[in-house]
């Protein structure tokens, strides 16, 4: 199986007004195999979509690369030129972005934003092809009458539609890597289950990203877990691994913290306190002032990351039975 | 539970008229919520669910009468309240209050969190000074789970999980009774959700209160609800306690509902019921059944007659032709 992307020990932060620079990324790796989908999940600030703008090249201007490696097919993207990775963009790493009320221009048809994707990375393209490249990848994102609805505007699209391009958007040129962030957060449950349903037709051919904060679209359509707290990749692995064994105590909180079809009416386990801020980052353990079973240790010093089992990776100073340091 | 409903809610109606476009042209109207009954006994929590566009929002401010009725009526306590249009509506809106589910949108970003707790109060007489007000803002404040200390801070200081207790505190300033909570943790962290849905069921307790709890998700609202209500295009569909929900003898839309929620587990998903298409517009409802078009059930006879709701046990109650009666534990 070919690595899609790597990312080696990546870091990044946010200059403030005076140039000090705050940590939010911190040493984050993981990788992306061909036909494999990976979700990184974690609450609001825990650096997420940080992470896949950072594979898009797409960071605020206030960000800054604090150090490691994205390889995608091997190529370090952090060091190609902005023309090499116009070509990348949109073409072998796309994304379908969180919010398409607000992604789509409003003045323009569907079938001009969705056709400007295929025509900035196939110039020589004619016109009749161009349209029924758009009809096309319209009817497998599953639009109905996808010839006259091209000729309208996002306004008389449903939420759930206006998604519905956005991923024909991204998946016109046929992406190596595809990336989905929060993909159907604004949406209807119902709406919910029939765009999942599309992106898991979708899967196979390259890689997919899902970055959400839903435990439960991971366990619908990935089969690799990175669980983020606070800009550090506290545990990874496979999905069975870390839904069923979870060994860091935050994801076991936030598993245990979810009502389920099945959950008793008892209270539910909760973590105490909230996310830190990119301002109260501290040197030790960032989960340490949530958790329950923090010590001295986990104050003063970034925890081990340690390799438990095949496939599975946790950041912590708990002991794990048949635990491997892997790096201090 | 006792068996007088506090509320009871009675073919409420609520219609919003379409703006004419032509000078002859048909009067035409947004069925929001339309023929809506239901029971509320003390002590109970009753949610409600159905997708964006079902009337669930609005039956709530309609209920509360921010917002004008166009018929039926609501009974608080035996009285008629209807658009709050009575003598003593001051002491009643006490009474019901509504937790919002913007946290950021619903305070006033001008006002420290403390005067907007303790405006409510000093308005409705539960406090008759300033420093009476002050005092019992400070032992709400502890209640909600928040120090006393934060009473002079603004909202912009407070996280979301943080200034949606402030939003429940606000709400019990007047000593309410019943508390309508519109998707109050749909915005929250799963991890603060938690800390929510916990600090609603510990008030309940100490303060004797009665929630309407209005969601989407179905697993929060079946973990905090007693009974269920499901809502369609402005109609109720069904009517449930939380552990008949999941049974077999179920509307076909609360089932597609219940199979769209994803659990957290590794365990193979039963064969998802995917619904097509979106929800049809309010203004021109399906002639039939509400649910016809989307229903994987739907026979020729559901395009023509609309199904009344049909008990089907004590406390369940059913829109649709095909409700087995009798049939449930």
């Amino acid at each position: 199986m070919a690595t899609i992307v790597e990312f080696k020990d990546y870091s990044m932060g946010f200059k403030d007004d005076d140039g000090v620079v705050f940590n939010l990324l911190d040493q984050v790796s993981f990788k992306v195999e061909e036909g494999r989908a990976l979700g990184i999940v974690g609450e609001s600030g825990c650096g997420k979509s940080m992470t896949s703008l950072s594979m898009m090249r797409l960071l605020p201007p206030s960000a800054v690369v604090q150090g490691g490696e994205i390889l995608f097919q091997g190529r370090n993207l952090l060091q190609m030129s902005d023309a090499e990775m116009e070509k990348v963009r949109g073409k072998d790493i796309s994304m379908i972005f969180q919010e398409p009320m607000t992604a789509l221009n409003p003045v323009l048809t569907i079938g001009f934003q969705i056709g400007e994707a295929l025509k900035i990375h196939e110039p020589s393209i004619t016109k009749e092809e161009q349209q029924k490249r758009v009809v096309e990848v319209l009817a497998e994102v599953g639009i109905s009458n996808p010839e006259t609805r091209l000729n309208q505007y996002p306004h008389e699209f449903s939420g759930g539609m206006r998604q519905r391009v956005m991923i024909a958007m991204a998946v016109i040129n046929h992406p190596i890597l595809l990336i989905a962030d929060e993909p159907t957060t604004a949406l209807d449950v119902t709406i919910q289950a029939q765009i999942l349903d599309i992106m898991k037709k979708l899967k196979g051919t390259g890689g997919l990203v899902v970055v959400t904060h839903n435990l439960g679209i991971v366990a619908d359509i990935c089969e690799e877990v990175v669980v983020m707290y606070a800009g550090r990749a506290v545990e990874r692995g496979t999905l069975k691994a870390i839904f069923d064994h979870p060994l860091h105590p935050y994801t076991q909180g936030l598993m245990a913290s979810i009502p389920t079809t099945k959950s008793e009416k008892k209270p539910l386990h909760t973590i105490p306190g909230t996310v830190p801020t990119v301002f109260d980052f501290k040197e030790g353990c960032r989960f340490a002032d949530r958790c329950e079973r923090c010590t001295e240790e986990c104050r003063k010093k970034r925890p081990p990351l340690k390799k438990v089992g095949d496939d599975h990776l946790v950041q912590c100073f708990l002991p794990f039975e048949g635990e491997e340091i892997v790096h201090e | 539970m006792s068996k007088e409903p506090i509320l009871k809610v009675s073919h409420l109606n609520k219609f919003f008229k379409v703006k004419k476009r032509k000078l002859i042209e048909e009067k035409k109207y947004v069925h929001a919520v339309e023929d809506v009954s239901f029971e509320l006994y003390e002590g109970e929590t009753l949610g409600i669910v159905g997708e964006s566009g079902s009337g669930k929002s609005t039956l709530a401010r309609t209920i509360l009468g921010l917002i004008p009725s166009s018929g039926g009526t609501v009974e608080y306590k035996g009285q008629n309240i209807t658009d709050f249009k009575v003598s003593n509506s001051k002491m009643l809106r006490s009474e019901l209050q509504m937790i919002f589910q913007d946290p950021y949108a619903s305070l006033n970003p001008k006002m420290k969190v403390g005067s907007a707790i303790a405006e409510p109060m000093l308005i409705n007489g539960q406090a008759k000074n300033k420093e009476e007000a002050r005092q019992k803002v400070k032992e709400l404040l502890q209640m909600i789970g928040l120090q006393p200390e934060v009473y002079d801070r603004y909202p912009h200081e407070f996280s979301g999980g943080q200034r949606q207790r402030i939003g429940i505190a606000r709400a019990l300033a007047v000593n309410p009774k019943i508390l309508f909570c519109d998707e109050s943790v749909s915005a929250l962290d799963v991890s603060v959700q938690a800390q929510i849905l916990n600090l609603f069921n510990d008030l309940k307790e100490k303060l004797h209160l009665t929630y309407v709890f209005i969601g989407h998700d179905l697993a929060v609202i079946r973990y905090i609800s007693d009974r269920i209500m499901v809502m369609y295009l402005g109609k109720v569909m069904e009517i449930a306690p939380y552990d008949e929900i999941f049974d077999e003898n179920t509307h076909p839309y609360t089932q597609s509902l219940i199979s769209a929620i994803l659990e957290p587990t590794t365990e193979p998903n039963a064969e998802r019921i995917i619904l097509e298409g979106d929800i049809p517009s309010p203004v021109n409802p399906p002639k039939g059944c509400r649910f016809c078009q989307r229903c994987f059930k739907a026979q020729p006879k559901c395009f023509e007659e609309e199904p009344e709701l049909i008990p089907v046990s004590a406390d369940h109650q059913i829109r649709c032709h095909f409700a087995k009666v009798g049939e449930n534990k």
